[in-house]
């Protein structure tokens, strides 16, 4: 049985302030294994060294050092105390729960780091305006700083990533946790608020420190990446109502893929800020001329009925560029977009309702260059309803239903630590605007046929997520969506029915819904689905019937020349 | 009516395998076809989880169950302990009652 301490929290005290409360909830800890290493930064106020010292004296656990101004800095410096299995950052006058460290010391040996919830402390030492985290999250990671409080890290990996580089300055434990992120394995999420802000600063939910630092630590870490595709980047401060959130990383594009827009329409019309618009029409006229996208392909998928006129102004604002492919048959979301994927000639598919308009110009640019990542399948974007409220900022799969994220929030809300205002992943995007790989789309066999109105999106995300692939959710493209914001949206019982039987896990376990705040299936598991092509065989959940496939189908499709092929290897194991 | 021309008309080798025959496949009929796979993998991976977590609930019903069966052993055991130590007072009792009537 070893001695040594399991965690050393590392702490730089600038001042008096709040020092006794940390102190007070360390000696709280129900494990008492842990180390506190307080680091003197140069310009403390006075009487902060002989706090410190008092503290050391009734304390054998802390130890100190201070006072230096130049190198290594007081990060360094606490560092340099450290003698533990692991260490932790936690600013002079924030807390921890007492069990904290139990609750680490429980998990150490089955991950290779792990981060926890944080929260405000009221008066009364209690959590208050809790962040609820989503299970680990690269890009999140990348565009906000919230897997740092409170992060423990071995303290083997920690010298053998670098330390903290004084020359990151306020961002010298975000820069270690992002190295962490690139080399360690997928860090464990303690859900809870086991670590209590005693003062919430100027950010917004709990960002803190400069915002130029935060900028080049990621820049740094990305710089340094393996991926070629990811070497050049920009990273930018991104505010919310004046605060701090975080930052945009914006990826260059090592070259201009091309794009196919595919938009299913029926040509139709309605009142938009008091005007009539026919969307398609005015939603092409939007990409054709507002994007900043040289390599575009615009495929319409339009019913037989949508008017001439409708498709005579589409040829005229595209130069007779779009392809117009007539739909025959009855409303199938699905059918259509995956009949426009199969005309279409782009490297990435960008699937789009009609009654949208671009808001951001370069918003391809920008959800292109996320799928430089090789680890992304697919990226949604921020979409808006005419009164700018948010629309669509990510799904997120709880309790056997599949919900948009902030529905309905003003689009600048920086609720839910800032989910709709950085870049972060997501279970699911929208098929109302979304990107993805040509090749990708093909591999998991496009929209489902079974799915002809509703979760025709839930279910073609989790099948990318079924292979391993990440889906991102980006802010920094934006469109109106002009979506009726008073119409209920009709999801049949057959269809609900349909995406649990084949996703009853995932849409009961969204990883980047807090733990705390998931639900259960509400529905028994004797579900049973009436097949729509053959209506004699039925599926019950948990039977291997799979006699709904129909395989004229097939026949029929067979028939259509082939414009794109891919080797055909079978899907990814089961989620 | 013949497949094919023959043999000889075949310009690349060939594996034979599924899959790359398949690969051959129109795109709309690929997407019905991996639509149907990936549709089948995702049932059979609920079914697994479902199947996972019966059983984690099975194994906790017997751990329940055992720490049940241990409690009420203990309390048997104790009642037997309670029950000998009174019997082998009462035991003592008669026998030392015994050996009086025998002096």
């Amino acid at each position: 049985m070893t001695s040594r301490p399991l965690v050393a929290v590392l702490t730089v005290a600038t001042g008096t302030d709040g020092l006794a409360a940390t102190f007070d909830a360390l000696v709280a800890q129900t494990e008492s294994r842990w180390q506190w290493c307080i680091a003197v930064a140069g310009g403390a106020s006075a009487g902060t060294l002989s706090q410190v010292r008092s503290m050391i004296a009734a304390e054998p656990r802390a130890v100190a050092a201070g006072r230096t101004a130049g190198p290594p800095g007081p990060a360094a410096l606490a560092l340099s105390l450290a003698d533990a299995e692991s260490v932790c950052w936690v600013d002079a006058g924030d807390t921890l729960d007492p069990a904290t460290f139990a609750t680490v010391r429980d998990r150490y040996r089955s991950t290779s780091w792990m981060y926890t919830d944080e929260a405000a402390r009221s008066d009364d030492g209690l959590p208050t305006d809790i962040w609820y985290k989503p299970d680990f999250a690269p890009e999140r990671l990348r565009s906000q700083p919230y897997a740092l409080r409170l992060a423990v890290l071995p303290l083997a990996q920690v010298h053998r990533l670098g330390g903290l580089p004084a020359t990151a300055g306020s961002a010298a434990w975000y820069e270690l946790v992002l190295r962490a992120a690139d080399s360690l394995a997928t860090p464990a999420h303690l859900a809870g608020p086991f670590y209590l802000h005693g003062d919430r600063g100027t950010g917004a939910p709990y960002v803190s420190g400069q915002a130029r630092d935060r900028c080049l630590a990621v820049s740094r870490v990305l710089s340094t990446r393996a991926e070629p595709s990811t070497g050049a980047v920009v990273v930018t401060p991104v505010e919310a109502r004046g605060r701090p959130i975080g930052q945009r990383v914006q990826r260059r594009l090592p070259r201009i893929p091309r794009i196919s827009v595919v938009i299913p329409t029926a040509g139709t019309s309605s009142i938009i800020h008091g005007f009539p618009r026919c969307h398609v029409v005015e939603f092409v006229r939007s990409v054709w001329t507002s994007t900043r996208y040289p390599n575009l392909e615009i495929v319409i998928v339009h019913d037989l009925h949508t008017p001439q006129d409708v498709l005579l102004e589409i040829k005229d604002i595209t130069g007779g560029e779009a392809v117009l492919l007539p739909f025959a048959g009855p409303f199938h979301f699905s059918r259509k977009c995956n009949a426009g994927a199969v005309a279409s000639t782009g490297e990435y598919l960008a699937f789009c309702n009609d009654d949208m308009s671009v808001i951001t110009q370069d918003w391809l640019h920008e959800m292109a260059s996320l799928l430089t990542d090789p680890g992304v399948g697919a990226v949604g974007a921020r979409l808006l309803f005419a009164d700018g409220t948010l629309q669509h900022a990510g799904h997120e799969y709880n309790g056997g239903h599949a919900g948009h994220t902030m529905f309905r929030y003003a689009a600048d809300d920086p609720d839910e630590g800032g989910a709709a205002l950085v870049t972060s992943e997501r279970s699911g995007v929208t098929g109302a605007c979304m990107l993805l790989r040509a090749t990708d789309f093909l591999l998991v066999g496009g929209f489902s046929d079974e799915f002809p109105s509703s979760y025709n999106d839930v279910d073609l995300s989790l099948k990318i997520r079924s292979r391993g692939l990440r889906i991102l959710y980006t802010p920094h493209a934006t469109l109106y969506h002009f979506e009726s914001q008073s119409r209920e949206p009709t999801v049949t019982d057959e269809e609900m029915s349909r995406i649990r039987l084949r996703w009853a896990e995932q849409l009961q376990a969204d990883p980047y819904v807090n733990e705390l705040l998931r639900r259960p299936l509400p529905a028994p598991p004797s579900i049973q689905v009436q097949s729509r092509r053959t209506p004699s065989s039925t599926i019950t959940r948990g039977a291997q019937c799979s006699s709904d496939f129909d395989s004229s189908m097939v026949q029929d499709a067979l028939r259509t020349s082939p414009s794109r092929n891919i080797p055909f290897t079978s899907g990814s194991g089961a989620p | 009516m013949s497949l094919s021309s023959g043999p000889h008309q075949v310009a690349q080798a060939v594996t034979g395998d599924p899959l790359e025959i398949l690969s051959n496949v129109p795109p709309a009929a690929q997407l019905l076809l991996r639509d149907h796979i990936a549709g089948l993998e995702a049932e059979a991976g609920s079914t697994r989880a479902e199947a996972a977590r019966l059983d984690r609930l099975r194994l906790a019903e017997i751990e329940r169950l055992r720490l049940q069966l241990a409690g009420v052993q203990a309390e048997r055991d104790r009642a037997f302990e309670e029950r000998d130590a009174a019997l082998s007072g009462w035991f003592a009792i008669l026998r030392r009652g015994k050996r009086w009537v025998s002096r």
